[in-house]
């Protein structure tokens, strides 16, 4: 059977305050016609796609704590940063901080399965202790 | 073939130019998350060094364009299939999934086909080996996907149309069970293609209907996933299917 592809995505966790929604971090923008032959923007986002697509393989068959895995976590993470830093997902504040979750979606079978969630993160990435 | 796979060479080069913010020190792809495994090449792989390699690229590609067929030519194929190497190993792995392993077969095999002094069983080996690894690309998808049930329903389409990342356009059908049949033809389309690949060997209408076919399908593929890279580095591959049928065929 084909495996269903998997979606990263983010929330704020705002000190204080209830948790924002998850948001998908890998958001292409709308594509022009000339596109069909150099899309800059397009490469950019479906390269995003595959690490986290290398992170779910790694995920799934040596574990989280497995090297790969976690030299993958380090990337996926600035890649989600790089998400929080450019969208407006609520207030970036130094108390406020984020996680980020990796879940595969089977619209047919209107179910979700939640693969990875994180801890609560600071803002540049680091746990908040 | 070679300015096909010229302009594809270039075209990667500039939108990895173009995403150089992404590849900066404060970028997703930062040189301190990824130099573990750049070993001897990370001289050439840091966020200034490797646009210095980008630059080249395109000056590679000019040359392939302008000077196909000559020792100019074989030189600048065999440096494009070196930097797009260097690219892959920049992104741990590739950038942009099967396009970036396809283009440097093409490069490797008009390197081969451009090699000066060497005999033309050489030249002819370069191209055929492309036309096979062209044929093969199609028939390993085909059989991945036929042996998913997934595909023959329409599923599997219908859940990559469905994936944010790939930001298919909103008028483009895509649910089940509303669009179930024009997602079931397009599946057992795409499938059937992929399966007779082979056949563009052994008969020119064949192939003539194959590449046809095939462009279709890259340039949907690029319409409807953004995957434009496809497109030209299949498009690069296509016409060694055209000098095979004429050896083999």
């Amino acid at each position: 059977m084909a495996r269903l592809s998997p979606t990263l995505q983010l929330r704020r966790l705002p000190s204080g305050a209830e948790p924002g929604a998850w948001l998908g971090v890998v958001r292409p923008a709308p594509r022009r016609w000339w596109q069909l032959f150099f899309n800059p923007a397009g490469t950019q986002t479906l390269a995003a796609q595959t690490l986290v697509e290398r992170w779910y393989t790694e995920l799934i068959e040596q574990g989280e704590d497995a090297p790969a895995c976690r030299e993958s976590f380090a990337v996926i993470t600035a890649l989600a940063e790089g998400t929080l830093a450019g969208r407006a997902v609520g207030p970036l504040t130094a108390r406020g901080g984020w996680q980020l979750r990796l879940v595969v979606i089977d619209e047919e079978a209107h179910t979700m399965e939640v693969v990875f969630v994180s801890g609560r993160m600071a803002v540049h990435g680091w746990p908040v202790k | 073939m070679c300015r096909v796979a010229a302009l594809a060479a270039a075209v990667n080069a500039l939108e990895l130019l173009s995403m150089r913010c992404a590849l900066s020190d404060r970028g997703v792809w930062r040189a301190s998350l990824l130099s573990s495994h750049w070993g001897v090449w990370r001289l050439l792989l840091g966020a200034r060094a490797f646009i210095v390699v980008l630059v080249a690229q395109l000056a590679f590609a000019v040359t392939l364009a302008a000077a196909p067929g000559t020792a100019s030519g074989c030189l600048a194929a065999a440096a494009l299939a070196f930097t797009s190497w260097l690219s892959a190993l920049r992104f741990r792995g590739n950038v942009n999934g099967g396009s970036d392993a396809m283009l440097f077969t093409v490069l490797g095999g008009l390197t081969v086909a451009q090699l000066p002094n060497v005999s033309s069983v050489v030249h002819e080996a370069g191209v055929l080996y492309l036309a096979a690894q062209l044929t093969l690309s199609y028939v390993r998808a085909g059989i991945v996907k036929a042996k998913a049930r997934r595909w023959w329903t329409g599923h599997a389409l219908s859940a990559f149309l469905a994936l944010p990342a790939y930001g298919v356009p909103a008028w483009v059908p895509r649910r089940m069970p509303n669009h179930l049949a024009l997602l079931r033809i397009a599946s057992v389309g795409v499938i059937g293609f992929e399966c007779l690949a082979p056949l563009a060997w052994f008969d020119p209408i064949a192939c003539i209907v194959l590449m046809v076919v095939a462009l279709t399908f890259h340039t949907a593929t690029a319409a409807l996933f953004g995957l434009n890279r496809f497109l030209l580095a299949w498009s690069a591959a296509l016409p060694s299917l055209w000098y095979a049928v004429h050896r083999v065929g």
